[in-house]
């Protein structure tokens, strides 16, 4: 009997001192340096300030142009490395270039070392590109892509006007579909150590309508949602939209 | 022996959070689940105003008594079951799936959460005087219960409105029924539905499927100037890039909801669609969605093209939630 209550006593200490250990007391076989990282999103056009609603930019065509919305996905943000890990994430973020809060991203802590280039998606692999795979904010509800045309999420929206004298007209460039994922590629040595990082990209979103492809409103399209070549053209020209700072 | 347990019990126990205040609550409340289909966006309800069955009841019972107002108006004078709580005079906007909504009123004057627009109502439009509420034989019980309070305050009557609004859900048209394998449309229904899912219809791209709304602001043309009620958006930010832009109405019912726009100029579906068909105005703040393939503004529709979008549209219409007995006046 009082072998029995010590034996209980000592399994009632034990499960206390497990139960109550903290996750942070709780040290890996095997610590990876990492750093807590943000990615910080800005827009230009040509080094000029993205300002919303207002006609001001001319692409390679000559159009001139303004904007009054951006939105898109971003995803597989991967860090290339020669002498490290390759580092992936495997996120999907919702982008809205109007909402600041959308333009800072906090990402998974990246591994210390030197990586030479990133890449990303804007839009979505094909293995989650289908309808309602993610979650059902209103956000992705509103950027959902019809069932009847193919199903899945807008990869992008921008959409704004043009001078198209004697007045303007509108435009609406709409990517979606899994033929028109855009893999960006930026090409810049990057250093990850003990400092916090803050990862600057800027889209210059004239880069959508000039390599390899000229892209004018009046000849290739203006309203371009289903119309595959203007899409496929776009998606073409976004492989260098982003730079780092 | 017992002394250890209850040792182990505190020693684990979670410790509160530095600034973290309990819920005001009152006696025992009762969990109130409202059911969110799986194509809505998340329900979002805020930590201080958890839906319970006694909070609903409250503001159920608030929305229709004049007592919330000095001029003998209830909410429910505007807002009329048989026409899914909106009302042709004076046209007001359908209390419906509001829980999903984030931007309120036409010209979107209050964005944020139910508990805004209500704080916004009680304090601005009915300017409720909470000495009646506190006065009267029923209402500070009620009060007692929900929130735990001992004086009514204009809060306190916005938050049990939200819980009762929230519960304004209608989630069972045919449309509904449809997507969940119960029915099957019509081959009109169906042409419509398909029109309205492409870009030749375009209806889509605003009227989002699940709340049929993104709630976000737009300018659809109808208007060559703006002046009045007419400016919008504008109204609120003074940003001329707001002139002519309101917020997305659901379709939810719509044909429930006569008249149209936010000054009820279209007295039909068949106006409406018409419009985008070929009425629309080409102004510097027209919604980009509007200028289709060569220069065109409207969706040049054939006549049985929009005889479909229309039967479409009305099997959005949800019986079961105008003739819902827990919304009724209790």
């Amino acid at each position: 009997m009082k072998s029995s209550f010590r034996l209980n006593v000592f399994l009632l200490i034990a499960l206390l001192i497990i139960g109550c250990k903290r996750d942070q007391d709780i040290v890996p076989v095997k610590a990876e340096k990492n750093i807590s990282s943000k990615l910080l999103i800005s827009y230009n056009v040509d080094n000029a300030p993205l300002i919303f609603d207002s006609v001001q930019y001319q692409n390679l065509a000559g159009n001139n142009y303004g904007v009054t919305r951006l939105e898109y996905y971003i995803s597989n943000i991967t860090f290339h490395s020669t002498s490290v890990k390759d580092f992936a994430l495997n996120k999907i973020f919702y982008i809205d270039a109007r909402t600041p809060t959308t333009n800072s991203i906090s990402i998974d802590p990246i591994p210390f070392g030197e990586y030479n280039s990133i890449t990303l998606n804007i839009g979505i692999d094909s293995a989650n590109n289908k309808t309602n795979s993610l979650t059902n904010t209103s956000q992705n509800i509103n950027m959902a892509w019809p069932s009847s045309m193919g199903g899945g999420y807008h990869f992008m929206k921008l959409e704004g006007y043009y001078d198209n004298p004697p007045s303007t007209s509108g435009f609406t460039i709409h990517l979606g579909q899994n033929t028109s994922l855009i893999t960006c590629f930026i090409n810049k040595p990057l250093l990850i150590n003990s400092s916090p990082s803050e990862i600057k990209l800027s889209m210059n979103l004239n880069e959508l309508f000039r390599s390899p492809i000229t892209y004018d409103f009046e000849l290739d399209g203006n309203f371009i949602m289903g119309n595959e070549e203007a899409m496929a053209k776009i998606a073409a020209n976004g492989i260098n939209v982003f730079s780092m700072e | 022996m017992l002394a250890i347990v209850i040792t182990i019990v505190a020693a684990c126990k979670k410790e509160v959070a530095d600034g973290e205040v309990p819920l005001p609550q009152g006696d025992e409340l009762t969990p109130y689940h409202l059911f969110s289909p799986s194509y809505f966006p998340q329900l979002m309800i805020p930590a201080d105003n958890p839906l319970t069955v006694e909070g609903v009841a409250l503001g159920r019972k608030l929305y229709y008594d004049t007592i919330i107002s000095n001029d003998n108006r209830a909410c429910a004078n505007c807002h009329t079951q048989q026409y899914a709580f909106s009302n042709p005079i004076p046209n007001s906007m359908p209390h419906l799936n509001l829980a999903w909504n984030n931007k309120f009123l036409w010209n979107g004057l209050i964005e944020g959460q139910l508990e805004d627009i209500m704080a916004f109502e009680v304090n601005v439009f009915f300017n409720t005087d909470v000495t009646k509420l506190n006065n009267s034989s029923l209402y500070p019980a009620m009060f007692k219960k929900v929130f735990n309070a001992n004086t009514i305050t204009t809060k306190h009557v916005a938050y049990a409105l939200a819980q009762f609004i929230r519960t304004q859900s209608s989630t069972n048209s045919k449309f509904d029924k449809y997507l969940r394998y119960e029915t099957t449309l019509t081959p009109s229904e169906m042409n419509g539905f398909i029109l309205y899912n492409t870009e030749k219809g375009d209806c889509f791209h605003c009227h989002s499927l699940g709340l049929f709304n993104d709630n976000a602001y737009h300018n659809i043309g109808i208007d060559s100037v703006f002046f009045g009620v007419n400016k919008g958006h504008y109204e609120v930010t003074g940003n001329s890039n707001d002139l002519g832009k309101f917020k997305t109405p659901t379709l939810r019912n719509v044909e429930l909801t006569a008249p149209y726009m936010h000054d009820g100029r279209f007295a039909t579906l068949e106006d409406v669609v018409e419009h985008y068909n070929s009425g629309v105005n080409n102004t510097s703040t027209l919604d980009p969605i509007f200028s289709k393939p060569n220069h065109l503004f409207g969706l040049q529709l054939s006549d049985q093209e929009k005889t479909d979008l229309v039967s479409f549209l009305k099997t959005l219409t949800d019986t079961t939630f105008i003739n819902n007995s827990a919304l009724t006046q209790p």
